[in-house]
């Protein structure tokens, strides 16, 4: 008999209060709203896919824009004074003429004025709307002439050749966030379609596939997109390139989500509501979709929101070794790739932005996926 | 009942556990007071959502958050160890740590709860003693072979090596009140200890646990839904409606003279009161006579 | 074990008139489960008999009970009869409404679908029953759904009526299941099972695990129901006091085997076999004057010594 504890959702003390109308995933919503850390993520990576959207608008200058002048120029900060508004220091370059060597020093009397909604750099958004206007970007002075060419900042510094590391990184945040999206939808295709029929069917259906799992689990990982993406033509387009690598990625990584599956079903299959369908003449495909999967929903939203943190390092540590994309597509992990040497680390540490913005992103996922699980199964969250 | 003039084992007074949940307060145990004297047993009897479990773990201060003891005072009369208030032991204290398993002791409803599946019975039962007493490990075997003989299991020396999955639902209920009773403990609380049982394992087990209490002397709280269980084990009963104590008294009064409406509705709904009359057999519309072939024509 | 079947019923010859026969007949209903040893290679190391050749007869009207202990195969019948799994052997003959009998236990899953209409099956556990994600609308619309037997609008009238008839209030049928007690969800599953309109109910512990006010409620309803809906039930259960109420007639299992099976009154009042004498000796009575048997393992024990 059961004495279902206060703490049951089933208690009988509960059982008047108005969430009884609600479904299971508005319960499950509400939970995730007190865990603040994942509430505060999930504003984290909708600002990231914000960004990622408009990129070429919120980015003061387009990715391949370069002034030689500039090279390795450090970050200028953002300042705010009174009477020059929001501003950055112009930067003296001076160059020693034994060693070549580039200094920058900040120009306190020479303060670039910085606006929102300024026109720069001519651009298409998305590739498709042309259009002139930047986020942030140098103010123009009142009077000045259109054809002047206006002074460049930058907010994280300079590349080898004067790009804008701060434009480039949101430029970035498009390609890698976004081939983290469509790996996912593959892989989860592929889970659970694979794991599904494996849990459902069971026998030799079950053994068989679990045997494959183990096979594709078998094959070292990252010597096995290396040689992949060193396979990839280095002739072709650089979309091609992209979903290429994306198709590799999921390929190999649709086993964990396959088993998480497997085991869900195993154990729904057995509830006496999935019995109750089947004595009432459900077909198969009925009990699949109908009783089992909604089950098994939470726990592949969970697992496909901690998977693309590792769909985007993938991406990443590919390019970053030069086997995935290439310039002059950016990705965070083409601009790593900059960074092979460590001379150029040391003297100029502010190139290794990316890494920062990548652990951003995925402590971000990290923490949803968390928040999700406790909200989906209050019963371990404590 | 604190019947006679005696100091009673057990005193609990005023007691109040409510659980903080983010949908409400639910207030599990309400002013809930009562006592136990040595060697006597009291039934708690309730429905689900009655408090009744809870009370029992809150006397071995086993409520986790968010879950809570709000008030209330529990009055432990030890006579080996003097008298403790076990409401306001402090979580970590040494002596709520010999309270636990060594003065009062807890068994369950589901004995593969409390059984730990990487550990032999041997080694569990020896734990048991270790804890609570200064003895030798070969003197706690000894021990546990005695106690396992004592809960009628005659092959002890082989159960003492084997592992709780290898053994059926009522030696390992056996050997989960072998665990419990291993350090004498003065008072014992059964939370639906047979309630997972078949009526035959039922009765044994409860015999058992009778046998013992004679032997050892200790005191039992019974927590159940059971009247059966509550008529054959219990000298008193108190009977738990939503955390509060509605009717108290000798088992024999209060189930022969129920005074409070929800103890004679509970009564009254049991299925040994109801079948006063069995249905007769179903007549079959065609049967002329009886035909060996078919049992249910044999009764019209 | 020494089985002295009683009243065992002979193969049925009886002319197929409607409305006559027993509803349901089952003769040498058997299901055997392999065992497997461990390792990759799993050979078959042996056969559970969880039914191990019965035979009983279910009566139109009738309230059948299936009793005994744990593993002695009362829920394995109940399931087979429903084929949730094909049996090993025996044929289990349902007497059709429209008159014709079919054997169940020889259908493909195909034929075997439309005839789900006729007989279902309410289950133990409320908790587990229902499906959590689902409004209580759409879980006991399910059935409509699958045998297509109404349009949506129909449905959900035939949902609202059947509510009520059990007593639900039909305007809670948007909850989800997490928002009833559990003799309300029993409830929601007794409408789920009746919806279709069966003549036969299989009741698998269907009270076991309700509070004991809830469950003489439960009860009542089936009662009701049963004359209102004209019902056959098969009653699975564990406890005689429950079955002694409710039951026309009671059949004892151990082992997979059917010991006895007796009308009611005479079952209770003048056990035949000594394992439903042990039976009825361990149960506990609410009186306190009546003290429970001491001798319980001695008799066990000397039972299973006759056995072997």
């Amino acid at each position: 008999m059961p004495d279902p504890s206060p703490l049951s959702p089933t208690s009988p003390h509960l059982r008047g209060l108005e969430s009884g109308g609600w479904s299971p995933a508005k319960l499950a919503l509400q939970r995730f709203q007190q865990h603040r850390i994942a509430f505060a993520s999930v504003f984290i990576v909708a600002v990231l896919y914000l960004l990622a959207a408009g990129a070429e608008f919120f980015a003061p200058y387009t990715p391949q824009s370069r002034d030689i002048n500039h090279a390795y120029c450090p970050p200028q900060l953002p300042r705010f004074s009174i009477q020059s508004g929001l501003h950055v220091l112009t930067m003296r370059v001076t160059i020693d003429p034994l060693t070549f060597k580039r200094t920058y020093l900040e120009d306190p009397l020479q303060p670039i004025a910085l606006g929102f909604w300024v026109p720069g750099e001519s651009y298409h958004l998305g590739g498709l709307f042309p259009a002139n206007h930047h986020f942030l970007g140098v103010k123009p002075r009142p009077n000045q002439l259109p054809t002047t060419a206006l002074p460049r900042f930058y907010f994280l510094g300079a590349d080898a050749i004067g790009r804008d590391i701060f434009s480039r990184l949101i430029a970035g945040t498009r390609i890698s966030l976004s081939i983290g999206l469509i790996a996912i939808t593959l892989t989860l295709f592929l889970g659970v379609t694979i794991g599904g029929l494996s849990g459902y069917c069971g026998g030799i259906t079950d053994t068989l596939i679990q045997r494959l799992i183990e096979v594709v689990n078998a094959f070292p990982q990252i010597p096995l997109w290396l040689a992949f993406g060193a396979a990839l033509p280095a002739h072709w387009p650089p979309l091609t390139t992209y979903f290429a690598i994306t198709l590799v990625l999921s390929l190999l990584s649709w086993t964990s989500l396959a088993r998480v599956v497997r085991g869900k079903i195993l154990a729904l299959r057995e509830e006496d509501y999935a019995t109750a369908a089947r004595l009432l003449g459900a077909s198969h495909l009925r009990i699949f979709c109908r009783h089992l999967l909604p089950g098994v929903a939470s726990h592949i939203i969970v697992v496909t929101t901690m998977s693309v943190p590792a769909m985007i390092i993938g991406e990443t540590s590919l390019s970053f070794l030069g086997l995935g994309l290439r310039a002059p597509v950016v990705s965070w992990g083409v601009m790593l790739h900059d960074c092979l040497n460590l001379p150029t680390i040391v003297n100029y540490p502010w190139l290794l932005m990316p890494a920062v913005l990548i652990v951003l992103t995925v402590l971000a996922f990290n923490f949803l996926g968390d928040g999700l699980r406790d909200a989906f199964d209050p019963y371990t969250a404590k | 009942m604190n019947t006679s003039a005696e100091n009673p084992l057990l005193e609990v007074n005023n007691l109040r556990v409510s659980f903080f949940l983010n949908e409400g307060v639910v207030g599990a145990v309400q002013n809930v007071s009562f006592s136990i004297d040595r060697g006597r047993t009291l039934a708690l009897i309730g429905e689900s959502g009655s408090g009744k479990s809870v009370t029992g773990a809150a006397l071995l201060r086993l409520i986790q958050p968010p879950g809570q003891i709000l008030s209330g005072r529990i009055l432990l009369r030890s006579s080996r160890a003097g008298d403790i208030e076990i409401g306001h032991l402090d979580e970590k204290s040494g002596l709520l740590f010999k309270v636990r398993g060594g003065l009062i002791s807890m068994i369950f409803q589901e004995p593969s709860a409390a059984l730990s599946p990487v550990h032999t019975v041997g080694q569990q039962i020896d734990e048991a003693i270790l804890t609570h007493q200064e003895v030798s490990t070969a003197a706690a075997r000894r021990l546990t072979l005695a106690m396992l003989h004592r809960v009628g299991i005659s092959h002890a020396e082989t159960l003492y090596d084997q592992y709780p999955h290898e053994l059926s639902g009522g030696l390992r209920q056996r050997v989960v009140i072998a665990m419990a009773l291993v350090g004498r403990p003065e008072l014992l609380i059964a939370d639906e200890p047979t309630t997972a049982l078949d009526v035959t394992l039922q009765a044994q087990v409860l015999q058992l646990i009778k046998n013992l209490q004679r032997e050892i002397g200790f005191a039992i709280l019974l927590i159940t839904h059971d009247f059966g269980v509550v008529a054959q084990m219990a000298d008193d009963i108190a009977v738990m409606q939503l955390g509060e104590i509605v009717e108290r008294g000798p088992v024999r009064l209060v189930l022969q003279n129920p005074q409070h409406p929800y103890t004679r509705a509970l009564l009254d709904a049991l299925p040994s009161r109801r079948s006063l009359s069995s249905r007769q057999p179903v007549a079959l519309p065609n049967a002329h006579s009886p035909n060996a072939d078919d049992p249910a024509s044999l009764c019209t | 074990m020494h089985v002295r079947p009683i009243l065992l019923p002979e193969k049925i010859s009886r002319p197929n008139v409607h409305g006559s026969g027993p509803l349901l007949s089952v003769q040498g209903l058997s299901k055997h489960f392999q065992q497997f040893s461990s390792g990759f290679i799993r050979r078959v190391q042996g056969i559970t008999k969880a039914v191990d050749n019965i035979s009983f007869n279910l009566a139109q009207g009738e309230a059948l009970g299936l009793v005994g202990e744990s593993g002695c195969g009362k829920t394995t019948t109940a399931r087979c009869i429903l084929r949730a799994f094909a049996p090993t052997a025996g044929t289990i003959l349902f007497q059709m409404p429209d008159g014709r009998r079919v054997d169940l236990a020889t259908l493909s899953q195909r034929a075997l679908s439309p005839l789900r209409q006729h007989a279902q099956m309410i289950f133990q556990d409320p908790y587990s029953s229902l499906n959590p994600r689902m409004p209580v609308h759409d879980i006991i619309a399910e059935p409509l759904i699958i045998h297509r037997l109404a349009n949506a609008r129909e449905r959900d009238e035939r949902v609202a009526e059947i509510m009520a008839r059990v007593g639900l209030t039909p305007d809670h049928r948007f909850r989800y299941p997490h928002a009833f007690s559990g003799g309300q969800r029993q409830r929601i599953g007794i409408a789920r099972a009746l919806i279709m309109r069966p003549s036969l109910l299989v009741c698998d512990e269907a009270t076991s695990a309700l509070d004991v006010t809830v469950q003489a409620q439960i009860l009542d309803l089936l009662q009701t129901l049963q004359r209102e809906f004209k019902l056959t039930y098969l009653f699975v259960a564990h406890n005689l006091d429950v079955v002694r109420g409710f039951c026309h007639r009671v059949a004892v299992m151990r082992q997979g085997r059917i010991l006895e099976i007796a009308p009611t009154s005479e079952l209770f009042n003048a056990p035949q076999h000594p394992y439903t004498q042990l039976l009825l000796s361990a149960m506990l009575s609410p009186d306190p004057d009546i003290p429970m048997n001491r001798h319980l393992t001695e008799q066990l024990a000397h039972l299973d010594r006759l056995a072997h």
